[in-house]
């Protein structure tokens, strides 16, 4: 059983999180990549994000500056059936790796694009940093909620997204070549992905009042789908997302009362009536104050109430189903050494996927590489002797 | 231009988040999404909006599918399909007779994605999963709130549309693979395995790591924070020595650059306190537009902090294609995301806004051929809507 990519070659051109993310996303199905270190000379240890990021690809390091090393990277990208690259216009163009060109030369190639802003607009070709466009989006307008202050948010999500588009976007194209035999142009962005995880939040119609906010939502507005405080001090969250679930809500904490509280008629989702929210949310944090967490904890598990601990990352390591799903897995890395990371989030069981390999060292495989395009070994102990790889 | 997923038929059930927008994905890339409801509808109905975001571009179905007929309606529409998504708690899809096991012995051609909570099998395998929960459970709400402070729960449901998006993803490369095997297949991830990889750098776990650095909950640090103007929130990103120069000056308070507490990145961080006491008056005292002004001839990166309802007409938006409109069965004209991914030859486009409850229910069942005269006795006894 071979790993539905097996054979597909992929061209890693990214300095930033999201297309280095997707291309090792693809090489754990399978694909072949190979990244390109642009080589400045300088000699910056990787960092463990890096180490992540580029398992199970190879790596070879080009200085792109020169001639010799562009026309290799052109040759590189005629055997190659995915590009990625985060590099904006302007950068494109100089390094001779834009999309028509390209196409041009291997009409089969299938070119990824990720920017901050997209390649349109009046913020097209900004250097924008991730947060930049979370605070452009409306990510910690939203965080915050329309009343309050917005609130910067630490996950960067939106790279992330930009990332499985990406991987989702390259597959679709591959899907398409097998019936046009032609390749095409994916693109997305920082933007795309910080709106494409908030769908359920960017709607407008005259239809839907928006919610003005009184009070701080950071641990949530329905009452029955937040956080809150167990005598202990510790955090945990219930999520009762439709009736029934709100019906085994009550009947665990032996408050049926509630559910006949014409107050709090429409529980969970349509409770439109901001004081009967902060009536309800005042009784559970009450109640909650009680015991310590274990106890409720308990208690809901027993009675089918959906909940959950507030645990740290670190704690969530070691959590038995992260394990049992193989989502922390070791690895030997060059730099760091026996060190833990995220598995494989996606399986096809007739095309098993397959960590293949820790991070390489930025341009081991350059000599490889090179031979596999056709390089003689003179002609690479020329290029090396000449210092241009 | 024909659709990437030009001719592809996805059956939808579970609802929710996850196999929603997951199937809301494929659908916007040219795939007929009919998304099959009970007769209640999905659980997230309640929320109008939010059921407009997660199920954009689909056509839907109300049926009974612990009924004979509802099963046999099921049948009949996975028999065509070409992939199935499934967000179930286990068990349910058996009792549908939607489980893998038994669709691929009549259709082998069928490629079936289960997005479980927590996995196919394993110790959380009973219980229910909601994005929050696994939030919570997975770091997210923690690290959001800061060591020591309450968690805070992330407005994106960001377990839930990773889920979606991965899934989308596994469709199209199971969807490649058939095209060169001619067999379909089951493909799984979790809630649990989502929210990890959307945290993917956060999961990398060695010796000595470090905490990251914040300013409250505006940013994280006194250069890289959102501050407040006289008629809304700005948000700055200073990260070089020039362009920290260049924001005193912006400031007006050059003497800055000669202080001894601020002379450094690290000074500035050790002291950001201090710093975001001197720079929080000076922004309040002027609105965000004349700030930005100065940042951008300064060379200092800056944005208004927007609001989502303020970003309908904007250009940016507008010229990405991120908007698009539509006329909705339950909330009428209304505007939300359009395409988060581009395709130069197979573009995707927003087939329509999301369905009303059963609203495709008689065009669908005429569609596998049922007549007008059985689909009124289904609706009669309580089959269909």
């Amino acid at each position: 059983m071979v790993s539905v990519l097996e054979g597909v070659k992929v061209i890693d051109f990214s300095c930033d999180t999201a297309g280095a993310y997707a291309a090792m996303l693809l090489a754990e199905q399978g694909a072949d990549c190979i990244r390109v270190e642009p080589k400045t000379g300088g000699t910056s240890t990787p960092s463990p994000a890096f180490a992540l990021f580029n398992r199970s690809k190879r790596s070879i390091a080009l200085n792109l500056e020169l001639p010799e090393n562009r026309d290799a990277l052109q040759r590189l990208l005629t055997k190659a059936d995915i590009f990625i690259t985060d590099l904006d216009t302007a950068q494109k163009e100089r390094l001779q790796l834009s999309y028509e060109p390209l196409a041009k030369a291997s009409p089969r190639l299938i070119y990824c694009s990720i920017t901050p802003f997209g390649e349109k607009g009046p913020r097209a070709g900004e250097a924008a940093s991730l947060d930049l466009v979370c605070a452009f989006a409306g990510t910690f307008g939203a965080q915050g909620g329309f009343g309050q202050p917005p609130v910067y948010v630490f996950l960067p999500f939106p790279a992330y997204a930009a990332a499985f588009l990406i991987s989702y976007g390259a597959s679709l194209a591959l899907l398409n070549r097998e019936q046009t035999g032609r390749g095409q142009k994916v693109e997305t962005s920082l933007l795309a992905g910080a709106v494409a995880m908030e769908s359920s939040a960017f709607i407008s119609s005259p239809t839907i009042q928006p919610v003005t906010v009184m009070r701080s939502v950071q641990q949530g507005v329905v009452p029955a789908y937040r956080l809150y405080e167990a005598q202990d001090g510790k955090w945990f969250i219930i999520a009762c997302g439709n009736p029934t679930f709100w019906n085994k809500l009550c009947m665990a904490l032996d408050r049926v009362d509630l559910l006949s509280d014409p107050r709090f008629e429409g529980m969970p989702w349509a409770l439109a009536d901001v004081n009967s929210r902060l009536a309800l949310t005042d009784i559970f944090t009450g109640m909650f104050a009680q015991k310590p967490r274990a106890h409720w904890l308990k208690l809901f598990e027993d009675n089918d109430v959906p909940c959950a601990p507030v645990n740290t990352r670190a704690e969530f390591m070691d959590d038995p189903q992260v394990q049992h799903n193989h989502m922390m897995v070791e690895i030997e890395d060059r730099y760091f050494g026996k060190m833990r990371q995220m598995g494989i989030p996606l399986t096809l069981t007739d095309n098993p996927p397959l960590i293949k390999s820790p991070a390489p060292v930025p341009g081991e495989h350059t000599a490889a590489v090179l031979k596999e395009i056709g390089y003689q070994s003179r002609q690479i102990s020329a290029l090396k002797r000449k210092g241009v790889i | 231009m024909p659709y990437a997923l030009e001719n592809i038929r996805v059956v939808e059930l579970g609802g929710y988040i996850v196999a929603s927008f997951c199937a809301s994905l494929l659908a916007d890339m040219g795939a007929d999404v009919v998304k099959i409801e009970s007769l209640t509808g999905d659980g997230l109905r309640g929320q109008l909006g939010s059921f407009q975001g997660y199920n954009r571009g689909t056509r839907g179905m109300a049926i009974d599918l612990y009924s004979a007929e509802g099963k046999a309606v099921l049948r009949k529409l996975v028999e065509r399909a070409d992939v199935l998504v499934q967000n179930l708690r286990p068990g349910v899809a058996e009792r549908w007779e939607a489980d893998y096991a038994t669709v691929s012995r009549y259709n082998p051609r069928l490629v079936y994605l289960a997005m479980p909570g927590y996995g196919l099998t394993g110790p959380y395998l009973k219980r229910p999963a909601f994005d929050p929960l696994l939030q919570a459970m997975s770091g997210v709400m923690a690290a959001q709130g800061g060591e020591g402070q309450p968690p805070v729960y992330l407005r994106a449901a960001v377990s839930d549309y990773a889920g979606a998006m991965l899934g989308a993803w596994g469709v199209a490369m199971a969807l490649y693979g058939r095209a060169r095997t001619g067999k379909g297949q089951f493909l799984h991830g979790a809630l649990l395995n989502a929210a990890i990889a959307v945290q993917a750098a956060e999961f990398v776990e060695y010796e000595g790591k470090e905490e990251e650095t914040r300013c409250g909950s505006l940013g994280r640090n006194a250069t890289r924070r959102i501050y407040q103007a006289q008629d809304g929130w700005l948000f700055i990103v200073c990260e070089t020595e020039t362009q920290w120069q260049s924001l005193c000056r912006v400031a007006g308070r050059t003497e800055l650059t000669g202080d001894e507490r601020f002379a450094s990145p690290e000074n500035r961080l050790k002291n950001m306190k201090a710093l975001s006491a001197i720079l929080e008056p000076v922004f309040t005292a002027s609105p965000v537009q004349h700030w930005l002004g100065l940042l951008d001839k300064a060379g200092v990166p800056g944005t208004r902090v927007n609001y989502f309802r303020e970003m309908f007409d904007n250009q940016q938006f507008q010229e990405s294609g991120l908007i698009a409109g539509h006329e909705s069965a339950d909330l009428g004209p209304l505007k939300q995301l359009g395409m988060v991914l581009k395709l130069s030859e197979t573009p995707g486009h927003l087939q329509r806004a999301a369905p009303g409850l059963g609203q495709h229910n008689d065009e669908i069942l005429a569609e596998i051929g049922y007549t007008p005269d059985q689909i009124e006795q289904m609706r009669t006894k309580g089959v269909i809507k």
